[in-house]
């Protein structure tokens, strides 16, 4: 007689094991505050944050002798950062805590968790931005090309913005891009960073070509009601970010910093009569168009 | 997959089938913004129509609110000279109340407008865009004096786009049929004809006969 894994092993031998790695799914996690500036944390008496902006444009005029000249004020006009809350509850019960072992999926990911939940809401916020930018470049229901990158290219330079340009597209304008780049003759057509954003892309960071850092996001809404996406090409001081500091929050137990995110807290919250623990992510960010001539919004198929 | 789909007017309690949240992630609320310079061609009926962008109703963005009040942003395209289309607007008509939600399995709501219709097929979400519908509320937008009719400079400065489009593509050698579809769209964006009505004279022309 054998003693063999089908006769014995429903007793004798578990069902399942963990392999001690845990599986993480697909997700963007691509964080577009870095494309930013970060005007500082604010809440010094209010949730809103108000920055002045002053434009300097005036040259000096000429002028008779002895004649009086005339005072020419600046204009100017104010960019306001609104704080709100944004959180996030992961809840486990002390049973599925308990059973737990090595690369099983648990409360130790929770700041792995809270940290890409925050970059995945940064770039949410950013390109919520979009909407307001000066210009608007592409064809509503015609795939991206590169002629219309060039547009966006065209209109931030006529705006004596300063390069390099940051450039955040859906992912299917993404491959768009690269579809009319594969037929792209001239100057660009040999030049190593074309053949570069020709490979296959990871989400977030794609590359560089004619001083455009590019970026892919799922997080690119919907333009032309339903029918494009509109992604965005700014040049730096585009938009400003604030997040509140949290660090003044009393010596609550169970608060801890979100690695990564200084400004953002995980609250541990111990329900004895449900034996549940439950983690949440505090995060109290505001972000905010500063001159709307700095961005362009790329209307293409969606 | 069937699953029911909300106006952001009406909230009902009890959904039959909750679309994952992988197809359908949660979205904030948003409504469109029209601004005076962004028009679209349309290739089929030789119109330019007002072009729109979705304004996030994202609290913290833009100095929108908590409760989701975008006052500054309102004051911000009024001195730009763009229209917000408020949901609630009559003006619209049968468009008023465009934003259709649908509540995924993790509770958050997906925004989308009623020109766009989700089929979910496996685990992938297929949208199907009513275009001529959406045609039809950009054009009622201009009749009703919603949006103000197109300048006639601005068609100069899509004709001076258009233009510039036809030199790259000539500088780069691009393929002549698409050079002759760009320049018979030129000429029906300045004649207002559909690009059909352009490209007769661009046919390319008949294949001789073999020589004998």
């Amino acid at each position: 007689m054998t003693i063999d894994y089908s006769g014995f092993g429903a007793n004798l031998r578990l069902a399942e094991v963990p392999t001690g790695l845990l599986h993480i799914n697909l997700r963007d996690q691509v964080d577009l505050f870095a494309l930013g500036i970060d005007v500082g944390p604010g809440g010094n008496g209010s949730s809103v944050s108000q920055m002045g902006a002053v434009t300097l444009t005036d040259d000096l005029a000429s002028s008779a002798e002895g004649a009086d000249v005339s005072a020419t004020d600046p204009t100017s006009n104010q960019i306001q950062l609104t704080h709100a809350r944004y959180a996030l509850v992961r809840k486990f019960t002390d049973l599925f805590r308990a059973t737990g072992g090595p690369g099983q999926y648990n409360e130790g990911l929770i700041a792995d968790d809270a940290a890409a939940a925050i970059a995945r809401t940064r770039s949410t916020l950013v390109t919520g931005l979009f909407s307001s930018a000066g210009a608007n470049v592409g064809t509503s229901g015609a795939d991206l090309t590169v002629t219309d990158i060039y547009s966006a290219i065209f209109e931030l330079q006529d705006d004596l913005n300063e390069a390099p340009f940051d450039c955040v597209l859906h992912q299917a304008q993404v491959s768009d891009f690269q579809t009319s780049l594969r037929s792209e003759g001239g100057a660009a057509q040999f030049q190593a960073p074309t053949d570069d954003m020709l490979r296959a892309k990871s989400p977030g960071f794609l590359g560089s070509w004619h001083n455009v850092n590019f970026y892919s996001s799922a997080q690119v809404a919907t333009a032309n009601m339903g029918a494009d996406r509109q992604g965005a090409m700014f040049a730096r001081g585009a938009f400003g970010y604030s997040e509140l500091d949290l660090s003044n929050i009393p010596g609550v137990s169970g608060v801890v910093q979100v690695p990564g995110a200084v400004r953002a807290i995980i609250e541990i919250d111990r329900t004895g009569t449900a034996a549940t623990t439950a983690y949440t992510v505090h995060y109290y960010p505001a972000v905010a168009l500063m001159e709307a001539n700095r961005m362009v919004s790329i209307t293409t198929d969606a | 997959m069937a699953f029911n789909i909300d106006t952001v007017t009406v909230d009902k309690s009890v959904e039959a089938s909750r679309p994952s949240r992988k197809v359908m992630p949660g979205n904030p609320e948003f409504e469109l913004v029209h601004h005076a310079d962004h028009w679209n061609f349309v290739d089929e009926t030789g119109e330019f129509l007002p072009g729109t962008l979705s304004v996030q109703k994202m609290p913290g963005v833009n100095g929108t609110d908590r409760r989701g009040g975008i006052g500054i942003l309102r004051n911000h395209f009024n001195e730009r000279g763009s229209v917000l289309l408020s949901l609630g607007d009559n003006r619209l008509g049968k468009w008023k109340n465009y934003l259709r939600k649908v509540t995924n399995d993790a509770n958050r709501k997906h925004h989308f407008t009623m020109w766009e219709n989700p089929t979910v097929i496996g685990n992938r979400v297929m949208w199907e865009h009513d275009v001529e519908d959406a045609r039809a509320f950009a054009r009622h937008l201009v009749e009703s004096g919603v949006v103000q009719p197109m300048p006639e400079a601005l068609r100069a400065m899509f004709l001076d786009r258009q233009n510039r489009k036809i030199e790259g593509l000539r500088a780069r050698n691009a393929p002549a049929k698409q050079i002759a579809e760009e320049e018979a769209r030129y000429r029906a964006m300045a004649a207002g004809k559909p690009l059909a009505d352009c490209m007769d004279e661009n046919k390319a022309p008949k294949r001789r006969g073999k020589a004998s």
